[in-house]
């Protein structure tokens, strides 16, 4: 499958909705966690139970956080992509830059095609220059090509 | 990516971090209190009080005064202005269980406006020498706390010759469910002050 999903949508969908539980899962674990610290909290053990708590919120927090910023909402929006109305083209690849530049919360490639502007996310699909494509397009974003 | 992730969210991870530390430390610092029926508050009002050294003093004797248990007692030292005399006392109940009042202090009604009636047979018969502190109600006057005795023990620890007020907050834990309030074992508060009334 030629598409920056890189499988079907419904696999996708489904994967991200496995990825969405996990996240869910640690959280509600945390909160488990905590509410058994409260629970055995004696004035002994008082700063030690108050230590655990914090580590497990902060390491807990930051992991589903990065997680959700870095992995879950990037493929969420990519997917959200394939629902929206699609323009078909079909071009010539003239170039395609190098660096990456942000559009649209995505990192993008700049494709240039038939001296129109495009931008094809990163680490999705492998355009090659001079060949030509079947493309579909949302919002001059890349989504999905046919050679 | 990583970067950028941490150029654009540098806050949430930095809120991520202070958040638990904050609502955790707040949160484990209440659970360390001691629960109501585990601690003694005193309260005067005035200026005349050691207050360090009755606190120091009750906490040594207390265990042999009562059989429940109390972690700490505090004794606090107020003055009240005029504009919110009232208010500040009324909040003051909540957390104190004995309220001692000098006389510069004290109001005419301070009995009926914000404390309720003392039952007289909660005393012990050897108590007939305390002197009640009555107001006038609809339906007689009646006794709402005590005139501190110039031999009471108490009197060794405030500074002058000055008339004081004893009252008992109907809100507490500790006067062994005197008001309906607490337990009826947990009767600290109702002990300590017949000791403070006792001659010395």
């Amino acid at each position: 499958m030629n598409n920056i999903l890189k499988k079907s949508t419904k696999a996708f969908a489904r994967e991200l909705k496995n990825e969405f539980v996990l996240y869910i899962s640690i959280l509600i674990a945390t909160i488990l966690v905590n509410a058994i610290v409260v629970v055995l909290r004696t004035d002994a053990n008082h700063y030690i139970m108050l230590i655990i708590n914090i580590v497990t919120n902060i390491l807990s927090g930051v992991f589903v956080f990065a997680k959700l910023t870095g992995s879950i909402l990037p493929k969420y929006r990519k997917y959200k992509l394939f629902s929206k109305k699609t323009q078909t083209l079909v071009g010539k690849i003239d170039s395609v830059s190098g660096e990456t530049l942000r559009y649209m919360h995505f990192d993008c490639h700049e494709v240039r095609v038939d001296n129109r502007v495009l931008f094809l996310p990163a680490d999705t699909i492998e355009l090659k220059v001079g060949c030509q494509y079947k493309m579909s397009i949302v919002s001059n974003i890349i989504i999905e090509v046919t050679e | 990516m990583k970067e950028l992730k941490l150029k654009y969210y540098w806050w949430a991870y930095l809120l991520i971090i202070l958040f638990p530390i904050v609502v955790w430390n707040i949160v484990f610092a209440e659970m360390q209190k001691p629960a109501d029926n585990e601690k003694i508050s005193i309260l005067y009002v005035g200026e005349s009080l050691d207050a360090e050294k009755l606190q120091k003093d009750l906490t040594d004797i207390l265990p042999e005064l009562t059989d429940q248990y109390v972690e700490v007692i505090y004794v606090n030292t107020i003055i009240l202005d005029e504009a919110h005399y009232y208010d500040v006392l009324r909040t003051r109940m909540y957390t104190c269980d004995i309220i001692i009042i000098e006389e510069d202090y004290m109001k005419d009604n301070v009995g009926r406006v914000l404390f309720k009636r003392f039952p007289m047979d909660k005393m012990p018969d050897d108590f007939s020498s305390v002197q009640y502190y009555c107001e006038e109600t609809e339906i007689g006057n009646k006794e709402f706390g005590f005139v501190l005795n110039q031999d009471s023990k108490l009197m060794k620890y405030i500074g002058k010759d000055a008339k004081c007020y004893v009252f008992v907050s109907p809100i507490s834990a500790n006067l062994g469910g005197l008001y309906g309030e607490g337990n009826t074992e947990d009767q600290a508060a109702l002990d300590l002050l017949k000791y403070l009334l006792k001659q010395k």
